[in-house]
């Protein structure tokens, strides 16, 4: 699943809404094909456990950022105050400990949600300002009211470039499912050939 | 502000009718570049001139020394403190509803928890400046974080301020990432819808390049998750170590063990107050009464009449302890000084308003009137300021040595510097309606998904 | 590079450069002349301060040409000289760093100080640095050359005097009375007279009265174990205030219920720091007194004290039955301890009065004891050359006979200011065509006369005086004429055509004279001629005076003491206690100092009790318009002036201090509250049928206090001796002391550990010590609107509270709130061993010394005013603007050891830190243990009464550990747990039991805490 992540998309078909792509996706699904990937404008429910997308592994980030900063800070405030430079502050001992936990408890926090959007931002591929789908015509609708699947290159059940049959059976089924369009985005050189259509045509 | 009645009245949903994906994002997302109304503008205009006044008022208190406050030997805490708790306590309110909320699944949070995030943010930053502002020596205020300096000098974090400063400045920080976070997916709407280019350059910048790809979801999804979990515990802990600047003196009237939870429903309370007094406006102006709706000015509601209650409690709890105590500093303080001292008409009207205002709430159209609920949420912040001016400024006038008891007289500069931070609130809560879509479009999409998809169901 | 260098260097008759290389001179004055050389350095650097009038004195400090051995660069050295105020000299020794003279104290040698000061000496420092003295010569205000002086002095020298006046402050000083002496020889058709408002005039011509001859009363307090001051402010309002002070205190050091007490009580209308101290007060109007000192003599009489048929028709008096028990009492008392007693009246009582004390005090074998006399030391005092008025008759006579005033020299003090409201000097002065000023400012004298000569302050002078007593007092200056003025002398040799020299040199050659058989280079170092003290005098009762005096005072009518006769009400007019007769109103010091019973600054107001307040239907800042019906035709004189309520005051009394309301030519002085003279006449201290009416304006008062009682906590805990001997007080005492149960382990303490103890019996509130510290510390002025924003910079305040005491106040008990008594506190930080200042600085700026001291790290200090917030003591100052007066000349007086706070820090109280350290290293470079009492803080060592105790605990010998383990030693607000290292003795009474109801005083006590 993670290379096809990284995989150029061959095929993608649009959908209207977020029950279509699932069925879109069945149905790619059902003629064997696992190197998928959606790009919807919400999450859609379901779509995360039907594409076998395991669940985020980011907490285990979260959590060791919180350690660290939570034990960073309660360190420094004893090295401050008994190793450093301890100083008799109104008679209270040298280590207060009660007095260092509500900064330990900030850092905790505020390591924490670093962790949090920066791991979320990272692990997402982002910040990645072009991506080739953005090429797509019509694919800016993908944040607000169009729902695409994508199969990445070097699916074994994709039909080969010159199998057109194949493939127009895959069309017709995504149609069947709903979808508004389907692409196959590796064919732009051969304009003879039935069964798809050169979406950077549309482009120009 | 009854214009909205009759839609209000024709469902009790979080979402009047069931639009498009297409339809509600035209909606919301327009409202950046919509041509702007004369409302916005004249207040943009007013805030904007408080906010130069502001900027003369700290220039001025940098420049003389704090000598042109009011403060003085005994009451060394006026304005600044009492300005600065009751901004962040409005803060509060924002958190609660974006995180709190969140985690308990309510609806109702989805179309208005931006919104109140904002303010969240703005009001801090009032907050943050008081901090800074009510010190001697201004300049020096980086001396309470920890830097390795050549003379071997630390913060002293057995004081309450250092927990402040890491308490606030975590929770600045915190809720600007929880904020950008909700915000990433709709910027990346607007990089797809904003009319012109350089909007959607701008735009396409910040929106880091999302593409909405599941993978992305699937991070994005348990950040977000956590981010609401971080900040529950951290909008609690925030006004109890505020509350801690007192709580852990030996003043009487400070000297409390119920102020934390005290100081947090204090703090709900004025935020929710400040979350009426902003959407109403905002709603009727933005025309939108389909995402806002009576549901939510009713949740509202109720949340002002539960957390006035919490607060009616403490100020029973305090008089009670006080009593019970048998500490005679603390008794005179709490049953003789606040309500019959001096300043006896700032107690009584803060009851008033924190404790009687707000009973109008057990009606179910009160609870639904704009009108009445943006009256008793001026009322409620007014009340809430002053349960701070009760706490430092009544307390400090007269504590143990009745030899140095002394009253407090704000200056102008005091004042000044009070209408500015509305001012400046104001201003950047302005520009906020302006340059990002104030209600959230891709949550509410997902909701209204969710909505028609259990519809369908039934 | 010496002052004079912007005026005439040649004509100064100081000592110049040139005067020092005195080589050939006896070997004995070696020392004197290098100290000489010494303190032109100092000279220069304060001309150079004066001329560039920089902001960075250290510029200004020039280098030491030639070393003098005694002196090392950053080490204070001590010279003993003199103040003088009304011809009574207080012998000092002033601290001088680098030749600028910064600190006042008491000289021990010298018996009006014995070590002490009073607030006035700490503040001279200040008037010394005033900006604002006369700076050079002028003629109606431009200015003008020396030598038009000297002309006019020639002129009228050569007309033998004829025309010419001179107007004298009353001199003790040799050196003047002789120089007067030739001048009346010389000059016999010159008149003298000698003004001041103050003086002694009363007493002595009471003692002329009952002793037949001008004595001057001298009191002795070491043996009197009974003691009644009738409207006498023996510790405040007294040339010998100071000693007076110290010798009651001693008699009422309290070690336990067993300790022996003298007792002291005060019969008054204002309340002073003598009815402060008092067991038994009872207020009165001034009026009144002379009844009352005859109603005691005659219950004497009835007591079987012994006097003489002369006075027997004077026996059947008795008193009004509301006060007949307190006379009985007291008389009993007195009675009680023949020979062991004194009895004294005030200065504003008219010679009836002191005659009758005179009386009283003979009767009972005091005289010679406990009540001496001897010859008056003030020059002709009691004299006709000390009346105003001759000086108004002989310009008068101007338009008569050839004769009247052509020359006017008035050489000091402020007659046209002080002048009694009868006598109408300033346009008599415009009468005369050559008048001259001399003096320090351009006050109201100086603006009504032609010439304007600066004058010296005493700590640029040379010269001698007299001290109450009659010890010569030799005078040395600290400091160069800061701006060239001229002593009195140098006028009057000028006048009598001796020819130039230094005043130095004319002291030289005058001293073997005027004290024979006394080397003045010993007196110059002690600071005081040993047994100069003036012999006292034996003198028997002259009845046939005496008789018809008491006879007088006899048939007046006796009031009862609540009447306040309707609308006429009594005026009381004294000098304020800090700027005395309008001498030192211009320096702020002194008007920030809080009144002290009334905690008014920068103010005078019409003090009087709450019942006549609420007559007047007026309450604190309402003003008032005081009016004195014309007598003899004269015209009624009005003073419009703010009100102040004093419980304790006398009711249908008012009480006006004098000293403000002035419109000379002081920035600071002029314009401030209402001039009392104006009301004032010589006749007696008091007027009674003034008229009082209320304007219902109001004018705001900066009044340093306004919670007067301590709502019953534990903060001033009081009792009586006989209640100290019971179980019952102690142990409420002791619950007020020792340690508290804590969750902190203790500190390991390192060193000294130092600690306060005060005793609040002995403390009157003079205040001295308060300004002591803001002399030691540099402790910013902030004025008058700063005062009402309560923002006083004081490290040690006086608390003033008010409550009801067994003994305590009383006017027949009627009016509880006008009866109320005061008791005083000082107040400053308590140096806490757990500080609640210390653990809320979010940055280190305040925390513990292992000596045991509460330290402040300016440099450190953000300002979040946490600390003050958290501080239950309330001793913390903050610097809420910039109060640094770097642009003055005053920053001269500073004290160089001690840091000058910024803008935005707080301060507070540091145990004199500086002088901790300083003993500490001069300890180690000895090699030896620092001595029990060797740290003396600046308050402990400027308090007359020694109240004030330091040292560490870890000194058994340290009298500080003794007054630990006193019963009554407590600690404020112990109940918080700050365990604070000043602790203080709980105020201790002696009331007389046939007087105080309640036996055992803890029960009557309204200011102990019952916690």
């Amino acid at each position: 699943m993670t290379r096809a992540a990284s995989a150029r998309p061959v095929l993608m078909a649009e959908f209207s809404s977020g029950p279509a792509l699932l069925d879109g996706i069945r149905a790619l699904a059902g003629s064997g094909m696992s190197r998928l990937d959606a790009f919807t404008p919400y999450e859609v429910a379901g779509l995360r456990q039907l594409l076998g997308v395991r669940r985020s592994w980011l907490s285990w980030i979260v959590l060791a950022a919180a350690l660290a900063g939570g034990g960073g800070a309660y360190l420094l405030q004893w090295w401050i105050n008994v190793v450093d430079y301890p100083l008799n502050i109104g008679g209270r001992p040298y280590h207060s400990a009660p007095a260092f936990l509500p900064i330990t408890f900030e850092m905790a926090v505020l390591c924490a949600s670093a962790a949090a959007l920066l791991s979320a931002i990272v692990l997402g591929g982002l910040p990645r300002l072009w991506d080739p789908v953005f090429e797509i015509d019509g694919f800016d609708r993908a944040t607000i009211d169009r729902f695409w699947v994508a199969v990445g290159a070097g699916d074994a059940a994709l039909p080969a470039i010159d199998d057109a049959q194949g493939r127009i059976d895959i069309t017709t089924a995504l149609g069947a499912a709903g979808a508004l369009r389907v692409l196959w985005l590796d064919a732009a050189d051969r304009p003879d050939r039935p069964g798809w259509r050169d979406t950077r045509e549309d482009a120009r | 502000m009854s214009a909205p009645a009759a839609i209000a009245h024709d469902t009790d949903d979080v979402l009047v009718g069931r639009p498009s994906d297409t339809e509600l994002s035209d909606q919301l997302l327009s409202t950046t570049w919509r041509p702007m109304t004369r409302a916005w503008k004249i207040g943009f205009a007013i805030c904007g001139l408080l906010t130069l006044n502001l900027l003369v008022m700290v220039t001025l208190t940098v420049l003389r020394g704090i000598g042109l406050w009011g403060n003085n030997i005994p009451v060394a805490w006026g304005f600044g403190i009492i300005n600065f708790v009751w901004w962040i306590g409005i803060g509060h309110a924002g958190t609660f509803i974006s995180a709190i909320l969140l985690l308990l699944e309510q609806r109702w949070r989805t179309s208005i928890n931006r919104f109140t995030e904002g303010m969240t943010l703005f009001a801090v930053m009032q907050a943050g400046l008081f901090p800074l502002l009510h010190l001697g020596r201004p300049w020096f205020a980086y001396w309470l974080f920890p830097y390795p300096s050549v003379m071997d000098t630390w913060p002293q974090v057995r004081s309450a301020l250092p927990w402040d400063a890491a308490a606030v400045t975590t929770y600045f920080s915190v809720s600007v990432m929880f904020w950008y976070l909700g915000l990433v997916p709709d910027l990346a709407a607007l990089r797809d819808r904003a009319p012109s280019r350089t909007r959607r350059i701008i735009y396409g910048i910040f929106a880091l390049g999302w593409r909405g790809s599941v993978r992305q979801w699937r991070h994005y999804h348990v950040a977000y998750l956590l981010l609401a979990g971080l900040a529950t515990p951290l909008v609690l802990s925030v006004h109890s170590i505020v509350s801690l600047d007192f709580a852990s003196t030996i003043l009487p009237g400070w000297h409390s063990t119920i102020f934390p939870p005290f100081f947090v429903a204090g703090a709900i309370l004025s935020g929710f107050a400040m979350v009426l007094i902003l959407i109403l406006p905002a709603r009727r102006v933005f025309g939108l009464y389909n995402v806002i709706t009576p549901r939510h000015l009713d949740a509202a509601a109720k949340m002002l009449l539960i957390t006035s209650w919490i607060v009616a409690y403490s100020y029973i709890a305090e008089l009670f302890t006080a009593w019970y105590s048998g500490d005679r500093y603390e008794v005179y303080q709490q049953i003789v000084n606040r309500p019959f001292g001096w300043y006896a008409w700032a107690y009584w009207l803060m009851l008033f308003c924190n404790c009687v205002a707000t009973q109008v709430f057990w009606s179910r159209r009160m609870r639904r009137s704009p009108v009445v609920l943006f009256a008793v949420s001026v009322l409620v912040s007014i009340g809430m300021w002053f349960e701070r001016f009760e706490i430092i400024v009544v307390s400090l006038s007269r504590d143990f040595l009745p030899s140095s008891w002394y009253i407090f007289i704000p200056t102008w500069v005091d004042l000044g510097i009070l209408a500015g931070t509305l001012g400046f609130f104001g201003l950047l809560f302005l520009a906020f309606l302006r340059v990002v879509p104030f209600v959230p479009v891709t949550e509410l999409k997902q909701m209204r998904a969710e909505m028609v998809h259990e519809e369908v169901r039934r | 590079m010496s002052a004079m260098s912007h005026d005439h260097p040649h004509e100064h008759p100081g000592p110049g450069p040139g005067d020092d290389d005195d080589g050939g001179e006896p070997g004995g004055l070696d020392r004197l002349s290098r100290r000489a050389l010494f303190k032109l350095a100092g000279a220069g650097a304060a001309a150079a301060g004066l001329a560039a009038c920089s902001s960075r004195p250290a510029r200004e400090i020039l280098p030491y040409a030639g070393q003098p051995p005694e002196v090392t660069p950053g080490i204070p050295l001590h010279y003993a000289t003199a103040l003088v105020e009304d011809g009574f000299a207080t012998g000092l020794l002033v601290a001088s760093r680098e030749g600028r003279p910064v600190k006042v104290e008491g000289n021990p040698d010298h018996p009006a100080s014995l070590g002490a000061t009073r607030a006035i000496d700490q503040a001279a420092v200040l008037s010394l640095f005033d900006p604002q003295r006369a700076r050079a010569v002028t003629e109606r205000g431009v200015p003008a050359a020396w030598p038009a002086i000297e002309r006019m002095l020639a002129d009228a020298t050569a007309r033998g005097g004829a025309g010419l006046h001179l107007v004298l402050e009353p001199t003790s000083s040799p050196l003047v009375i002789e120089l007067v002496g030739r001048l009346r020889a010389a000059l016999p058709a010159a008149g003298v007279t000698f003004w001041s408002p103050f003086t002694p005039r009363s007493s002595i011509a009471g003692n002329r009265l009952a002793l037949g001859r001008p004595l001057q009363t001298q009191l002795d307090f070491r043996a009197a174990d009974v003691i009644v001051a009738l409207d006498a402010d023996l510790v405040g309002d007294h040339p010998m205030a100071s000693a007076y002070a110290r010798q009651i205190a001693d008699r009422r050091r309290v070690v336990d219920g067993g300790s022996a007490m003298n007792r002291l009580y005060a019969i008054e209308a204002g309340y002073t720091p003598t009815g402060v101290m008092a067991d038994h007060r009872m207020r009165v109007r001034g009026s009144q007194i002379a009844r009352i000192a005859a109603e005691l003599l005659a219950e004497l009489q009835r007591g079987g004290v012994p006097a003489p048929a002369a006075a027997g028709r004077f026996a059947q008096l008795t008193a009004p039955p509301d006060r007949a028990r307190w006379i009985a009492a007291i008389a009993r008392d007195l009675a009680r301890v023949p020979g062991r007693s004194v009895v004294a009246a005030g200065e504003r009582q008219p010679p009836a009065v002191h005659a009758t004390v005179a009386a009283i005090n003979a009767l009972l074998g005091n005289a010679g004891r406990t009540v001496g006399y001897t010859a008056p030391v003030v020059f002709e005092a009691g004299g006709p050359s000390h009346d105003l008025a001759n000086l108004v008759r002989a310009i008068d006579r101007h338009e008569g006979d050839g004769g009247g005033v052509t020359t006017l020299l008035i050489l000091g003090g402020n007659p046209v200011y002080t002048a009694p409201a009868d006598l109408a000097v300033a346009d008599a002065i415009s009468r005369v065509d050559r008048s001259l000023y001399l003096g320090l400012y351009d006050n109201e004298t100086a603006r009504a006369c032609r010439f304007m000569v600066p004058g010296l302050h005493e700590l640029e002078q040379w010269g001698a005086a007299r001290a109450y007593d009659g010890t010569i007092t030799p005078l040395q200056p600290l400091i160069e004429p800061l701006f060239g003025g001229r002593g009195v002398a140098d006028v009057l040799h000028q006048l009598l055509g001796d020819p130039p020299a230094s005043p130095r040199d004319r002291l030289v050659q005058a001293w073997p004279r005027a004290v024979p058989g006394a080397d003045l280079e010993a007196a110059l170092v002690r600071g005081a001629v040993a047994n100069t003290a003036l012999p006292g005098v034996t003198a028997a009762l002259a009845w046939d005076t005496l008789a018809p005096a008491l006879a007088a005072a006899a048939v007046m009518p006796a009031e009862p003491a609540q009447a306040d006769g309707g609308a006429t009400l009594e005026l009381d007019i004294r000098p304020h206690p800090f700027v005395h007769d309008g001498r030192y109103t211009n320096n702020p010091w002194l008007l920030e100092l809080p009144e002290p019973t009334t905690k008014l600054t920068w103010d005078n107001a019409a003090q009087l009790s709450p019942a006549t307040a609420a007559r007047l239907g007026v309450g604190d800042g309402d003003v008032i318009a005081l009016t004195i019906p014309g007598t003899g035709g004269a015209a009624s004189r009005t003073l419009a002036i703010p009100a102040i309520l004093v419980p304790g005051h006398a009711d249908g009394a008012i009480t006006l201090q004098t000293g403000f309301g002035r419109d000379g030519g002081e920035d600071i002085a002029r314009g401030i509250g209402g001039n009392a003279f104006r009301l004032w006449t010589t006749t007696a201290g008091f007027h009674p049928a003034a008229r009082a009416v209320a304007l219902g304006e109001h004018r705001a008062l900066a009044i340093a206090q306004v919670e007067a009682s301590t709502g019953d906590r534990p903060i001033v805990l009081s009792g009586t001796l006989h209640a100290l001997g019971g179980e019952a007080f102690r142990d409420e005492l002791a619950g007020h002391r020792g340690a508290q149960p804590s969750l902190y382990p203790a500190f390991e303490a390192r060193g000294p550990q130092w600690a306060m103890s005060i005793d609040l019996t002995t403390c009157n509130g003079c205040s001295a010590c308060v300004m002591a510290c803001a002399a030691e510390n540099n402790t910013p002025v902030v004025g008058k609107r700063q005062v009402q924003n309560r923002r006083q910079m004081h490290w040690l305040r006086i608390d003033r509270y008010i409550g009801r005491y067994p003994g305590g106040t009383t006017g027949a008990g009627i009016d509880a709130a006008s009866d109320a008594t005061a008791v005083v506190q000082p107040m400053l930080c308590q140096h806490c061993e757990r500080a609640p200042c210390e653990y809320v600085c979010p940055v280190e700026a305040t925390s513990h010394s292992p000596d045991g001291l509460n330290e402040m790290t300016y440099n450190r200090c953000i300002g979040t005013r946490f600390c003050s917030n958290n501080c239950p003591y309330k001793v913390r100052r903050f610097n809420w603007f910039d109060y640094k007066d770097h642009r003055s000349l005053r920053v001269l007086g500073k004290n160089p050891d001690v840091t000058v706070r910024d803008r935005g820090v707080m301060e507070k109280c540091t145990y004199c830190v500086q002088r901790i350290r300083r003993t500490e290293i001069d300890a180690r470079v000895a090699d030896r243990p620092i001595g029990p009492e060797e740290v003396q803080t600046a308050c402990q060592q400027a308090c007359p009464t020694r109240a004030i105790t330091f040292g560490s605990l870890t000194d058994p010998q340290a009298p500080v550990v003794e007054h630990r383990h006193r019963p009554h030693s407590y600690a404020v607000l112990h109940d918080q747990g700050t365990v604070p290292r000043t602790q203080y003795l709980a105020r201790i009474r002696n009331p007389n039991p046939a007087l105080d109801g309640t036996a055992d005083g803890a029960a009557g006590d309204r200011h102990g805490g019952h916690g």
